[in-house]
Order: structure tokens, then sequence, then C-alpha cells
């Protein structure tokens, strides 16, 4: 499993990109899709879902829709035009940033380290 | 796949609103997320009440909570703010006045200082900051008015208290409007607002609120000393102690099974504030102030005894200087009576006759706040006191130019009159005259350390005047 500090930071990024894949989806549903994605590798909690949508939801990024499923009110979260937007972009730096990360883990590629 | 019943729902539904979520549509979300999650371990096979209380130990009540105050803290600048600058501000403040009041007990330098410093942070960074994020996490703008009352009212109270333990003028009239504010605009609001909406018993939460009311009136009519304030005190108290709390325990606390931390909190508040309470409709300070007012009757009575004694010893002397003496000790006489009556006339606002009139009647009310800082030339241009310790010097010479011998020459004036600079405390301040005996001091024995100075007046006066009849050689 994934420790919770390194998801933090990209967690914003990882639910922008959720939602740009598909139409609209509920708290539960997003927990559940990064279980499945992951291979159980990154556990989302509701700690740290909750903040990250309602912050969303603030910034005008996404849209909320309830209906009533299964006898009770259910919360669809639904990315906006700006939302997409900011999507894409969120999605192009976390792959700039993986890439950098991978570049400094192996620093070799090229080079070898001076030994002597 | 299982599906949860309306029952099953409104359960969690109930643990949710339970744990004091109400921010946006948060709960919803919450009730539904838990709702699946208690699903999907029914899938599993297990019972409603087994999965819920797997799903429940994953979170907790507690950590339902602290979902609110992350979104909070995430999407609210101003909370951030506000809960970040109130924990350390509120910690300084607490330590300054920590501080503060241990400096003040061992007169220590500093002691002021801190007390205000602390006051003043508690008051305007700790208070409405703490309130700020009360009212956010209640999330309810119907109660905006509740909060700015309670703002409102508290901050008047404190800093009232501040002025009362640092003798600024006005102290009195701030309490009296922030207990007023609280008293008289904020609970009855309270009952309004509230009684629709809570889960308590309405009946017993009127009760309590309106116990209150009586004590908070009892509490504000005693600092303005107008009458009736021991009974409304009494009545309050009781009525909260022994009506609002069994009733309260009975009906609400002992439903729960576990105690809570704010019902202790609560129960140890309230006894503080009922001791308070009752102490203030005892009364005791006000008796023991009454006393000053014996000793000074009969100072004046022994003054105007020696008055007409002196009179009688100076028809036969007709000496300057005698006449001078008499003449000195007549007019520091007097020009004291016309320091009472300003004393007097301070406390009641009154002119100059009135005043007169209250002193000869003694039916004034001593108290503990009447402090005659007024009096000491630092606070004020027209102190009295200066030209009071001229004419007593004068009068200390003349009544050295009568005696001869050296031991009446000084003894009499040193032990009487003496305005040298005093010493004071453990640590040997030196302060002035008019410090030593009118500086923190209450109005009775200031009155009475006048009365007394009159006596000793007449007193020197009777001494040298007899010294010199019996003794007729030195005149």
């Amino acid at each position: 499993m994934i420790p919770k500090e390194l998801v933090k930071g990209s967690l914003k990024s990882i639910v922008l990109k959720l939602l740009a894949e598909n139409n609209r989806m509920y708290g539960y549903e997003i927990t559940q899709k990064v279980d499945e994605l992951s291979s159980g590798k990154i556990k989302l909690s509701y700690g740290a879902l909750y903040p990250v949508l309602h912050k969303l939801e603030k910034e005008g990024a996404v849209v909320t829709e309830a209906e009533v499923v299964k006898n009770r009110n259910r919360i669809y979260y639904k990315l906006t035009e700006s939302g997409t937007a900011s999507a894409k972009e969120r999605i192009k730096e976390l792959e700039e940033f993986m890439q950098t990360v991978k570049i400094l883990l192996n620093p070799q590629l090229g080079f070898e380290p001076c030994m002597s | 796949m299982y599906e949860l019943n309306n029952k099953q729902i409104a359960l969690v539904t109930a643990d949710v609103e339970n744990a004091g979520i109400n921010f946006s549509h948060l709960s919803t979300d919450l009730i539904d997320h838990v709702c699946c999650d208690i699903e999907l371990q029914m899938n599993h096979g297990i019972s409603f009440n087994d999965a819920y209380s797997i799903v429940k130990q994953e979170f907790g009540i507690k950590g339902l909570r602290q979902i609110q105050q992350d979104t909070l803290m995430l999407i609210d600048k101003n909370y951030r703010i506000m809960k970040k600058s109130m924990k350390t501000i509120g910690m300084l403040a607490m330590a300054l006045m920590a501080f503060g009041a241990l400096f003040k007990i061992g007169h220590w330098p500093g002691a002021s200082i801190m007390l205000t410093v602390g006051f003043f942070f508690t008051t305007i960074v700790f208070f409405p900051a703490f309130l700020y994020i009360v009212y956010k996490e209640g999330n309810n703008k119907k109660n905006a008015p509740l909060f700015i009352l309670g703002l409102l009212g508290g901050v008047l109270f404190m800093i009232g208290v501040l002025f009362k333990i640092q003798h600024f003028p006005g102290a009195s009239i701030l309490i009296f409007s922030g207990l007023g504010t609280i008293d008289f605009l904020l609970l009855p609001l309270i009952i309004i607002l509230k009684t629709k909406t809570s889960t308590i018993n309405k009946t017993v939460f009127t009760l309590g609120l309106l116990s209150l009311m009586v004590f908070l009136t009892g509490l504000s009519f005693k600092i303005q000393h107008w009458p009736g304030a021991s009974m409304l005190l009494t009545v309050g108290s009781i009525t909260l102690v022994l009506l609002f709390v069994p009733i309260f325990y009975s009906l609400e606390v002992a439903k729960s099974k576990k105690l809570r931390v704010d019902f202790i909190f609560g129960i140890i508040a309230l006894s503080y504030f009922i001791v308070l309470g009752f102490l203030l409709s005892l009364n005791v300070s006000q008796n023991v102030l009454i006393d000053f007012k014996y000793q000074e009757s009969s100072f004046k009575k022994t003054a105007a005894f020696l008055s007409d004694k002196n009179i009688e010893l100076g028809t036969n002397l007709t000496a300057d200087h005698v006449i001078q003496l008499s003449n000195q000790a007549d007019l520091i006489y007097d020009y004291i009576e016309s320091i009472k009556i300003m004393i007097v006339q301070e406390q009641y606002n009154c002119t100059k006759e009135e005043a007169v009139q209250i002193y000869n009647s003694g039916k004034m009310i001593r108290t503990k706040e009447n402090f005659v800082q007024f009096l000491l030339p630092e606070n004020n241009p027209h102190s009295p006191l200066p030209k009071l310790k001229a004419e007593l010097e004068v009068f200390n010479r003349l009544y050295q130019n009568i005696f001869t011998d050296s031991i009446n020459q000084t003894t009499m004036p040193n032990i009487l009159f003496s305005t040298d600079n005093r010493v004071v405390g453990y640590e040997n301040h030196i302060v002035s005259w008019e410090s030593y005996h009118f500086k923190d001091a209450l109005q009775s024995p200031a009155l009475n350390t006048l009365s007394l100075w009159q006596y000793n007046v007449r007193l020197a006066e009777n001494k040298a005047l007899s010294t010199l009849v019996l003794n007729p050689k030195n005149n």
C-alpha cells in the first residue's frame, strides 16, 4: 500500500482525472474506482476525499446534483467547463512531476557515477 | 447486492447528525458513503449491526467531525487563520494572565502590564476567533445574531473586568452593559430561537435559561447597588442548582451511557458561578466597611469635645504665636472637612450642599468600589493634598515655636503630622506622603484618615494650650 503522504499531493489531480473520464461520480464510487485501478495500493479515506471534493466545488471546478438512490440522497459530482480545463492542466503537471521523480530516482541515465 | 432499509438508513443518519456534521451537503455525502460501506460488508454475509460496527471502527464518530474540520480548513481561509491564531494567542494570553496574577500577588513589578496585555489578547483576539470558529462549525446563518450579541456582551464584560482590576474609571458601566447585553438580549433571543430546534426538552431548557437570567440580573443589580440584588442572586442560583441541574441530569445525561466531558465542565463552571453569587449576596465586604463609620463618628465627637476645651483654654492666652496656632488649627480642620465633602461629591455626583447633607446624615453607601484616586496630585491638577501638606507643615512650625524643650518640640508633630516620604512593603519602596495615605485607598478608610487628622490637630492644639496655661512662664 502506498503511504498517505505520497498520495496527498496528487489527490486532487487523481480526482479530477477520474471525473474527466466518467460523466459523473459519487464519493463512494470514486474511492472504489481508485481502489480498483490501483489494485488496492491506494486507499482513499473519507477524511482525505471529501475535503478535496468540497474544495473543488467551492472553486467552481465541479458541480453537484442530488438524486435519490436506494432510498437515500446521493450527491453526484460532475466537472464544469473550467473544471475540465484545470483537470487537463493538473494531469499534465502530475505527469511532469512523475517524470522528474523518475529521473531523480535513476540519476545515472547515460552517466556512470564517479567512483574512486 | 444488499440494500439497506429505511430504518437502517435512519440510524446512520442520526449518528452522522449527532456528530455535528452540518457543513453544506457533507452530511448527505457521508451518510451515503457509510451506507455503501455497510452494504459492501453485508454482501459478505454478516448482519447489519456487525457490518455497521466494522465500518464505525474505520472512521469513528470523532473522525466524522475531523472530516468537517479538515474541509473547513481547506476551503475557508478565515477559518484557517482564526483556528491557528486562536491556539497560539490563546495559550500566550493564558500564560500572561497567570504570570500577571502571580506577580500581582507577589507585588513584583510588571504585573499590571502583563494582565492588561493578557486580557487584551483574550478579549480582542482569542474570544472573537473562538466564536467565529464555533459559528463556522455550526454553519447556521440563523445563529449569526446570537454570536454577534455574545461577542458584544462578552467583550464589554471582559474589558470591564480588566478595568476593574486596574482601577480604571468606568469599570462598573462596562461590566453592567456587558452583563445586560448577555442577560436581556442574548438569553431571551436564545430562548426564542433555540427552543424550536433544540433536542433538549423545551421546558427544561427554558427553565435553565430563565434562572440564569435571574442570576445575571442579580449580579448586575449588585454591581449597581440596586436593592433586591441578594434576593435575585439567591433565587437564581437555587433554581439553577436545585431544579435545573437535577432535571436536566435525569432527562438528558442519564439517557446516554457515556458521561460527556462538556457536562462535567458545565457543572464545574456552574458551581464556580454559584459560589461567587452566594459570596456576593452575603454582603461580607460591605459590613467590614461599615465599621469605619463607627470609628469616624467617634473621631468627630472627640474632636468636637477638644475644640470646646480649646476655646475655653484660649480665652486667657493672647500672645501672637498662640493665636496663630489656634487659627492654623481651625484652618486645617475646615480644609480637611472640605476634602471630605469632595469625596462625597465625587461618589454621588451632587452639589456641595447636598454632599454636606449626605455626609452629616451618615447615610453614605460605603462600598469596595469607591476609590479616592482623584485626590492624588498625579491624577488631578487641582488636588487639595499639596495645600493640606503645606498647611500641616506650617502648623508643625508654629507648634515647635511654643515649646522650648526639644522632646516636646518634636514628638507630637512627628507622631501626628509627619509629611515625610514613607517606606512601605517588603521591598522598602519609598512613597510620597500623599500616595501612602490615598493611593489605592477606598473611600471609607480615606474619610477615616481625614477625620483622624482633624482630631489630631485639635489634640495638638489642646496640648499646646494646656501647657501654656499650666506653665505661664513660657507664655
